[in-house]
């Protein structure tokens, strides 16, 4: 931090779960799985794609993804047919958990949301079945939840992330899986570092999640915007807030468009919002 | 001009503790920094926005200036604040009695004493300021100046004047020693001369006895009296008095002494007007008021008056009349007021010093005043460090608004 500069915000690097989080994780997770499971029987969970189980052809109803018509079966028939898929019991899942530096920016801290969201969704992969290995990029941290290894250890593992400056801006690639997630700020990512991080073939999705003060910034003529990563500033001002704001939604859009190209999915929340509303509108079908 | 000086002044390096948080205060607040993990989009906002500014240094925060004024208040309390002048300055109070005017080594006693004076001064590095030692508040920058007109010395003036930062300016060491203030007695031999008058006759005193001179005394002259009714109640009265003193009315054949003399204020009548004093009144014709404000009316005191019109006035060897008094009504009253109205303000004549004026001085000898204690009283620190908390409290309710 250069002399002369006042903090506005505090880093929070580490992560600490409160008490009753994991009972919190635990019961939302299971009511996201529940979720799931209705969702796959009324046939709309096809995007899951590639580890997903065929469970048969029903006719089309209004509002099915026309992705989802089985044009052969539907050729022999009169009326249109969809695909019924149901999740893959098995499998493997990655989640990745960006621990650079600028995810301590808070509060509330990104690292700190950010393990909460992974947690929800290793243990609601977790029920399903699926072998679950989470990663801490830039470090080399890891940790595979297995379904003999008690979840005990998952909260255990999550609360050892430090946010640490990055070595290596972006984000890093991730081997084949069944399936992938990325929880970060996507902080100066581009384009190239998208396709790298979305394994070919492999469904994917992508939560950017930002401070408050990163969507909606309270600033005067005294603020001088800075990256505690790089150390590099820049003199902001209430004159640049609408500026600002076209820029963030611009580059949201990128992000979701890149992401899409891959068949990923993207989505940005704020680190201060409801676990609970992130993580339903999260794993939404 | 006032300075401020400190009892302990050592208390002031604490000083350097607010001063130090100002400064840490002033750059914490230069500018405030923003912590974000991409800086990306304020980069796209600068440049669509216009030119790159700078950021603007915010002014401190109410709560960190007053936490340093607190500061500041509670050190300047401990350091004992006091004020005091710039120049010390020594005020003389200059004896008038008449030994003052007495011969000493070719100059007189009271010369020797202001010499004596600005030598003490020299030593202690002070300015002196004069004034006259007769109830008077004037303050001279000369003893010349303090000692226009005349006046009579009483023990009471000088008493009046025993606090720190006063010298006595006399010829004998104070029977009654001050106790804060300082003396300068220029000492001096016995001086021999009259003593008095009787009659045509003058009383010397040669330094053992007592030898009189026959017709050696001034005639007696009081001035102004054409301007006077002859043969008013007032000229009958006065030269009943001079007759009683044993005072000669001048003329050409010898020195001629004037004790004191008349001075009649306006011309035309203005109405006759009952006036009086001291059990006596009488009636007469008013000729407007005696003023009391211009420099050559120093010295007067009104002596009758009617509402607020001053009808006689009264100084050392001067009486202003701007009435007229007629025939008084019965009794003696009147003639023993103005009696002892001309003792009061008759001079002395010219050489014509008491006996126990004239006696030695003795030694001469100085001695310095108390420094004068300009300091503020010692509880005005706790009014400091009254303030200091009170913006202490200030401090903290700004930091928790």
């Amino acid at each position: 931090m250069p002399f002369g500069m006042e903090h506005d915000l505090e880093l929070l690097p580490t992560v600490r779960f409160a008490s009753g989080f994991r009972a919190r994780a635990e019961a939302l997770a299971t009511k996201l799985a529940r979720s799931r499971a209705t969702s796959e029987n009324d046939g709309r969970s096809w995007s899951f794609g590639a580890g997903d189980d065929f469970a048969g052809l029903r006719a089309y109803r209004p509002g099915d993804d026309p992705r989802a018509i089985d044009w052969t079966a539907s050729a022999r028939g009169d009326a249109p047919l969809v695909r019924m898929l149901r999740r893959a019991r098995g499998g493997s899942e990655w989640i990745a958990i960006d621990s650079s530096l600028s995810m301590a920016i808070g509060p509330p801290a990104k690292l700190q949301f950010a393990a909460e969201i992974a947690a929800v969704l290793a243990l609601l992969a977790w029920k399903s079945g699926a072998l679950v290995t989470l990663v801490a990029p830039p470090t080399r941290a890891r940790f595979v939840l297995t379904r003999s290894r008690a979840i005990g250890a998952l909260f255990e593992w999550l609360e050892t992330l430090v946010a640490h400056d990055a070595l290596e801006r972006g984000m890093s690639s991730l081997p084949r899986c069944d399936r992938a997630t990325w929880i970060g700020d996507f902080a100066g990512s581009r384009a190239e570092d998208v396709a790298r991080a979305a394994p070919r073939g492999v469904p994917f999705r992508a939560l950017q999640i930002l401070a408050p003060h990163e969507i909606a910034p309270h600033i005067d003529d005294s603020t001088r915007v800075i990256d505690p990563e790089s150390g590099e500033g820049i003199d902001g001002g209430p004159e640049v807030l609408a500026e600002h704001a076209h820029a963030l939604e611009a580059r949201r859009r990128t992000l979701a468009h890149e992401f899409a190209r891959r068949g990923g999915r993207f989505a940005r929340a704020s680190s201060a919002e409801p676990l609970e509303n992130v993580c339903v509108r999260f794993v939404r079908p | 001009m006032i300075a401020l000086a400190f009892e302990q002044p050592l208390a002031l390096s604490l000083l350097a503790v607010p001063i130090v948080l100002l400064v840490i205060a002033r750059r914490r607040t230069a500018t405030r920094a923003l912590a974000v993990g991409d800086l990306e989009p304020w980069r796209e906002a600068r440049r669509t926005s216009g030119a790159p500014r700078a950021a603007r240094p915010r002014p401190p925060t109410l709560a960190s200036l007053l936490a340093v004024a607190s500061l500041v208040c509670a050190v300047l309390a401990l350091a004992g604040p006091r004020s005091e002048l710039a120049q010390p300055r020594w005020t003389c109070v200059l004896d008038t009695t008449a030994s003052m005017d007495l011969e000493f080594a070719g100059s007189t006693r009271r010369a020797r004493a202001i010499d004596m004076a600005r030598a003490l001064a020299r030593e202690h590095d002070v300015d002196l300021a004069w004034m006259a030692a007769r109830g008077g508040r004037t303050v001279a920058s000369t003893p010349e100046a303090a000692l226009d007109g005349t006046g009579v010395t009483t023990d009471d003036t000088f008493a009046a004047w025993d606090v720190p930062g006063a010298l006595w300016i006399t010829d004998a060491i104070p029977s009654d020693p001050p106790r804060y203030a300082g003396f300068v007695a220029s000492g001096g031999p016995a001086v021999h001369g009259g003593i008095a008058l009787e009659g045509r006759d003058r009383i010397d005193w040669d330094g053992e006895r007592l030898v009189v001179v026959t017709d050696a005394a001034p005639g007696v002259l009081i001035g102004g009296l054409d301007a006077l009714s002859p043969r008013s109640p007032f000229e009958r009265v006065l030269a009943a008095w001079l007759g009683a003193r044993g005072h000669v009315t001048g003329d050409d054949s010898l020195p001629v002494h004037v004790p004191f003399s008349v001075h009649v204020s306006g011309e035309s009548p203005k109405g006759e007007v009952l006036a009086g004093r001291d059990g006596w009144n009488a009636s007469g014709q008013r000729l407007g008021s005696v003023r009391l404000d211009r420099d050559e009316d120093r010295g007067l005191t009104p002596w009758i008056t009617a509402g607020d019109d001053v009808l006689v006035a009264a100084g050392p060897g001067r009486i202003h009349f701007a009435w007229l008094p007629g025939e008084p009504s019965a009794g003696p009253e009147f003639a023993v007021s103005w009696a002892r109205l001309f003792d009061e303000i008759a001079l002395q004549p010219f050489g014509i010093v008491s006996l126990d004026e004239r006696r030695a001085a003795g030694e001469a000898r100085s001695e310095a005043p108390a420094a004068p204690d300009h300091a503020l009283p010692t509880n005005n620190a706790w009014i400091l460090a009254m303030s200091a908390a009170v913006l202490a409290l200030g401090a903290i309710s700004a930091r928790l608004r």
